[in-house]
C-alpha cells in the first residue's frame, strides 16, 4: 500500500491555508516592534569592566536568609532566566521568597581578548561572590550555575568551598566525551591554538552558526514553518521573537578563555581525566563537599543528560540530588512545565538546607 | 531585499498569490504537469515577490528566514502535488521526493565557517579578491611598487608575486591541484626569497582549504543520501492502513526527522570529527596568512596592526592581574592593609556574636550599651588607682633622693612604690657584665629591677580591674 495517502484537493487546500497564513504573517511581522526581554526590576550591586552584578527586586522582601547568585554562560545573554513575565525562573524564585542576584557578563570586545578562565572564575566570579555576601551580610552564598556557568560554578566551588553554602548546577556538562555529544565531537580534533591565535575573540555569528548546524534542517527551516502556524497570534509571535532575539543576541567570546575552555574541557575532559588547573589552583570535583542539586534536561541536544548525570560519581559531597526535567536545553527555562517544576524544585531543596 | 519599504507589497503579494493559485489549480487538474517543472513555479515567484516585500522593518531578519523556509516548503508542496496528479507509481513518488528534498540539503548543511567565509553581499572570498586588487593599481601592484622603490627592481619575481596574490584572491579550485601544489613547493631564491616563499605557502594553504572543503562537502552529500534512505524506511513503516501520511506537512515533517537522523549519524562519527577539524584548521591557516600580509602592508605604511594592539592588551591584562594580586594579599602595603581589615572584621564578628549570645534581646541594645559603659568605667577606675599609686611613690622618692641621676632615681622610686604597695621578696643580685662601667653598675641593676616590678604591678592592677570589669558586667546584665 502507498504510504502517502494525500488527497490532491486537500493538499491544495493545505497550500491555500499556508499561503493565507503567510500573507497574514508577513503583515503581522511588519507591524511588530522590537520585543522586550528581562522583565523583573533589578538594581546594580557591583560593576567591573563590562560585568555588572544585579540583585532582582521581587514584589515582596525575600524570606530566604542565604542569597542565590546566578552564574550564566558566556555564550548567551543571561536574560533567558527572566525572558518575559510568564516565563521567568527568576520571578518564580522571588515569589517563593528567594533572594536572587545575577552576573551579566556584558559583550566582550578586543580589550577582553586576554581574559583567562582564571580571570573569570577566580577573579570576576570570586569578587561577585564577595559582593553578594557583603550586600546580604552573610558569609556564604548559594551558587546557581547554568550551562557553561555551571562548569564555572563547579570549578569555583572546588577552589573556594568555604564561600559556597549550596551549589546548584543546571544543564551543566561534566563529561564532555559522552557518545551523543555532537558539539564535542566536532571540536575535539581542532587545533584550538591556531583557531584562537587567528581569530582572537571568537565571533558570535560563528558560534551561532555552529549551534544551528547541529540540527540544520530543524533549526534553520522547520522552525520557521512552525512559526507560520502562530503568525496570526500576536502574543505567540512576540513569544517566538523573544526566543529568536535571545538565540541570536550572542556576545563574542574572549579568546584566551575560549582557548582554555576548548582545550581543558571539550578536548581534555579534565573534570573526569584530572589535571585541571585554573590559574594556580588545582580543580577536583572531589573538593566539592557542600550540598549539590544537579538539574538537567532529558532532551538536551547541547548537554546530553549522560554528560551531566555523571557528576554524581565524581563529586565529593554526600548530599547530592539530581532532577531530570522532561524537556530540552531551552525548554528548561521557558516551557510552562518548567515554570511549575524548576523553581519549586530549587526552592524546596534549598529550604531543607538553610 | 531592497533597503526601503514598498507600500504596494500587499498588492504584490495578492498578485503573486493569485498567480500561484492558478499554477497549482492547473496542476491539480493535471493540465500543466508535464510542461511546468516544479522549481520554476512558486520558488521563482517567491524570489520575485520577496524583492517587493522589502526590508527595513524591526523584524526583517526573521522575515528573511521565514521567506527562505517558505520558499523551500512551497517548492516541496508543488513537487508533491505534481506527483499526486500523475499516475502515482512508486518510481514517480521516489523521484518526486528526491526532486523536492535533496536540492535543499547542501545549503542547509554547509559548514558554518564556510557560510561566514561567504557571508555578505559577495562573500569574504570575493572581498579578499577585491582587497588584493583594490586601489588604482591594486594592492598587489602597490606592494610590488613599494618593493621596487625601496629595495630595487626584480620585475620577474614581482610579477610572479602579483600573479600569486591575485590568484589568492580570486582562485576557484582548479582541477590540476596536484600540479599547482608541486609548483608551490619549489624552492625560492634571491633577495626577496622570504616573501615569495610566504606567498607560495599562502597559496598552498588556500589549495589545502579547498581540498578539505571538498571532503566536507562529500560527507554532506552522504548525509543527504543517508537521510533519504532513512526517509524511505520511514515511509515503508507507514504502508499499513491507519499509519499512512495524509498531509503535505506530515510528509515534510517526516522528511525533516529523517534528514536529522542521517545527519546525526554521520556528524557523530570519527570520520566527521577528523574532516571537520581539518577544515577548520585549513581555513584558519588561510586567514592567518591573509592577516599577516595585511599587517605587513600596514607596517610599511605606519598603520598600527591588530598584533600590536593585541600585544599591548596582553601586557595590560598581565599588569592588571599583578596589581590585583598585590591588592588582595599578594604582598606590599595594600596586602597588609587588606589583611588587617580582614582581622578587624573577624574581631568585630566575634564581638557581635558574643553580644548576641549574651544579650537578652537583639532588638534592645540599651543593655549592651550599659554593660559597655560599666566596663569602661571599671577600666578607668583601675587606671586611676594605678596612676595615684605611681604619683605617691614618685612624691616619696623626690623628697628622699632629689640629687640622684634620672635612671637610678626611677629605679629607686620603683623600689619604694613596690615596697609601699606590697613587700617584694628579695632577689639574688644578678652578676654584672664585665664590660659595664663601674659607675653604672648599681643604677643599671636598679633600673632593670624597676622595670620588672612596674610590669608586675601593672599586671596586678589590670588583673584586678579585669576581675572588677567582669563582676560589674555580670551585675549589669543581671539587672536587665
Amino acid at each position: 500500500m502507498n504510504p502517502v495517502k494525500i488527497d490532491p484537493t486537500k493538499a491544495l487546500d493545505e497550500m491555500l491555508v499556508t499561503q493565507r497564513k503567510l500573507s497574514a504573517a508577513l503583515g503581522t511581522l511588519r507591524t511588530m516592534d522590537d520585543v522586550q526581554v528581562g522583565v523583573t526590576p533589578k538594581e546594580e550591586i557591583y560593576r567591573e569592566d563590562k560585568l555588572v552584578l544585579y540583585r532582582f527586586k521581587g514584589e515582596r522582601a525575600p524570606t530566604a536568609k542565604i542569597p542565590i547568585l546566578v552564574v550564566y554562560a558566556l555564550v548567551n545573554r543571561p536574560y533567558m532566566v527572566d525572558l518575559q513575565d510568564d516565563r521567568s525562573l527568576v520571578k518564580n524564585l522571588l515569589a517563593k521568597g528567594e533572594d536572587v542576584y545575577i552576573i551579566d557578563w556584558g559583550y566582550p570586545d578586543g580589550a577582553d581578548r586576554w581574559l583567562t578562565l582564571d580571570d573569570y572564575i577566580n577573579g570576576y566570579i570570586d569578587r561577585c561572590v564577595d559582593a553578594v555576601a557583603r550586600h546580604a551580610r552573610v558569609k556564604q552564598i548559594n551558587l546557581l550555575g547554568i550551562c557553561q556557568g555551571g562548569v564555572f560554578s563547579l570549578c569555583y566551588a572546588s577552589m573556594h568551598p568555604l564561600k559556597v553554602k549550596n551549589l546548584i548546577t543546571m544543564v551543566t556538562m561534566v563529561d564532555f566525551h559522552t557518545p551523543g555529544n555532537m558539539l564535542a565531537n566536532w571540536v575535539r580534533s581542532m587545533d584550538a591554538d591556531l583557531f584562537v591565535d587567528t581569530l582572537g575573540n571568537i565571533p558570535a555569528d560563528m558560534m551561532n552558526l555552529c549551534y544551528l548546524t547541529l540540527k540544520p534542517v530543524r533549526l534553520m527551516q522547520q522552525k520557521y514553518l512552525g512559526m507560520v502556524d502562530i503568525l496570526d497570534d500576536k502574543t505567540e509571535m512576540e513569544n517566538f521573537l523573544r526566543m529568536e532575539k535571545w538565540i541570536f543576541d550572542s556576545p563574542d567570546q574572549a579568546g584566551e578563555a575560549f582557548r582554555e575552555f576548548l582545550k581543558e574541557f571539550y578536548q581534555g575532559n579534565k573534570f573526569l581525566n584530572g589535571g585541571l588547573k585554573i590559574g594556580s589552583h588545582e580543580v577536583h570535583l572531589s573538593n566539592i563537599t557542600m550540598p549539590v542539586l544537579n538539574v538537567f534536561a532529558e532532551q538536551d541536544h547541547l548537554v546530553p543528560p549522560a554528560a551531566s548525570r555523571v557528576l554524581a560519581d565524581h563529586i565529593g559531597t554526600k548530599d547530592y540530588t539530581q532532577v531530570e526535567f522532561r524537556g530540552g536545553h531551552i525548554g528548561i527555562y521557558v516551557s510552562s512545565r518548567a515554570q511549575r517544576e524548576v523553581p519549586t524544585a530549587i526552592h524546596d531543596w534549598l529550604a531543607m538546607r538553610t | 531585499m531592497n533597503g526601503s519599504l514598498n507600500p504596494n507589497w500587499i498588492e504584490q503579494w495578492q498578485t503573486f498569490a493569485r498567480q500561484s493559485m492558478n499554477v497549482w489549480q492547473d496542476m491539480a487538474r493535471g493540465t500543466q504537469l508535464a510542461a511546468e517543472p516544479a522549481a520554476q513555479g512558486n520558488g521563482d515567484a517567491f524570489a520575485q515577490w520577496s524583492r517587493w516585500f522589502t526590508g527595513g522593518t524591526k523584524q526583517s531578519e526573521t522575515i528573511d528566514r521565514l521567506i527562505d523556509s517558505a520558499k523551500s516548503y512551497t517548492t516541496f508542496m508543488q513537487t508533491m502535488l505534481a506527483a499526486m496528479t500523475g499516475k502515482g507509481d512508486g518510481a514517480m513518488w521516489t523521484d518526486a521526493l528526491k526532486q523536492a528534498f535533496i536540492p535543499q540539503i547542501p545549503g542547509l548543511l554547509e559548514h558554518p565557517l564556510a557560510q561566514l567565509w561567504q557571508s555578505g553581499k559577495d562573500g569574504l572570498t570575493h572581498s579578499l579578491g577585491q582587497l588584493w586588487q583594490s586601489g588604482k593599481d591594486g594592492f598587489a601592484q602597490s606592494l610590488a611598487q613599494l618593493w621596487q622603490t625601496g629595495q630595487g627592481s626584480n620585475s620577474t619575481i614581482t610579477s610572479g608575486l602579483i600573479k600569486t596574490l591575485n590568484e589568492l584572491g580570486t582562485w576557484r579550485a582548479p582541477p590540476e591541484l596536484v600540479d599547482i601544489k608541486g609548483w608551490l613547493n619549489l624552492p625560492t631564491f634571491g633577495y626577496p626569497r622570504e616573501h615569495q616563499e610566504r606567498y607560495q605557502k599562502a597559496a598552498a594553504a588556500w589549495i589545502d582549504y579547498q581540498e578539505r572543503m571538498q571532503r566536507y562537502q562529500a560527507l554532506m552529500f552522504r548525509v543527504a543520501q543517508r537521510g533519504f534512505e532513512i526517509f524511505e524506511g520511514k515511509l515503508t513503516e507507514r504502508e499499513q492502513p491507519g499509519r499512512q501520511i495524509e498531509s503535505l506537512r506530515a510528509l515534510y515533517d517526516l522528511w525533516v526527522d529523517a534528514v536529522e537522523e542521517g545527519h546525526a549519524e554521520i556528524a557523530l562519527s570519527d570520520e566527521f570529527r577528523e574532516v571537520y577539524g581539518a577544515l577548520v584548521d585549513a581555513q584558519m591557516r588561510v586567514r592567518a596568512f591573509t592577516q599577516q600580509e595585511v599587517e605587513r602592508l600596514c607596517a610599511n605604511l605606519g598603520i598600527p596592526t591588530r598584533s600590536e594592539i593585541g600585544s599591548i592588551g596582553e601586557r595590560l591584562q598581565a599588569l592588571r592581574r599583578e596589581v590585583r594580586a598585590n591588592g588582595t594579599g599578594g604582598g606590599g602595603s595594600s596586602g597588609d592593609i587588606a589583611a588587617l581589615r580582614a582581622e578587624i572584621d573577624a574581631m568585630k564578628d566575634s564581638l557581635r556574636a558574643a553580644r548576641t549570645a549574651s544579650s537578652p534581646s537583639r532588638s534592645d541594645p540599651s543593655g549592651d550599651i550599659a554593660a559597655l559603659r560599666e566596663e569602661i568605667q571599671a577600666l578607668k577606675d583601675a587606671l586611676k588607682s594605678a596612676r595615684t599609686a605611681a604619683q605617691v611613690a614618685q612624691s616619696d622618692a623626690t623628697t628622699s633622693r632629689a640629687a640622684a641621676p634620672p635612671r637610678a632615681q626611677r629605679a629607686r622610686y620603683a623600689g619604694a612604690v613596690t615596697k609601699s604597695a606590697a613587700p617584694a621578696p628579695k632577689r639574688p643580685k644578678k652578676p654584672q657584665p664585665k664590660s659595664a662601667r663601674p659607675g653604672q653598675d648599681a643604677s643599671a641593676g636598679s633600673a632593670a629591677n624597676f622595670a620588672s616590678r612596674i610590669a608586675r604591678f601593672a599586671n596586678a592592677s589590670l588583673g584586678a580591674a579585669h576581675q572588677s570589669e567582669k563582676r560589674s558586667g555580670k551585675l549589669v546584665r543581671k539587672k536587665h
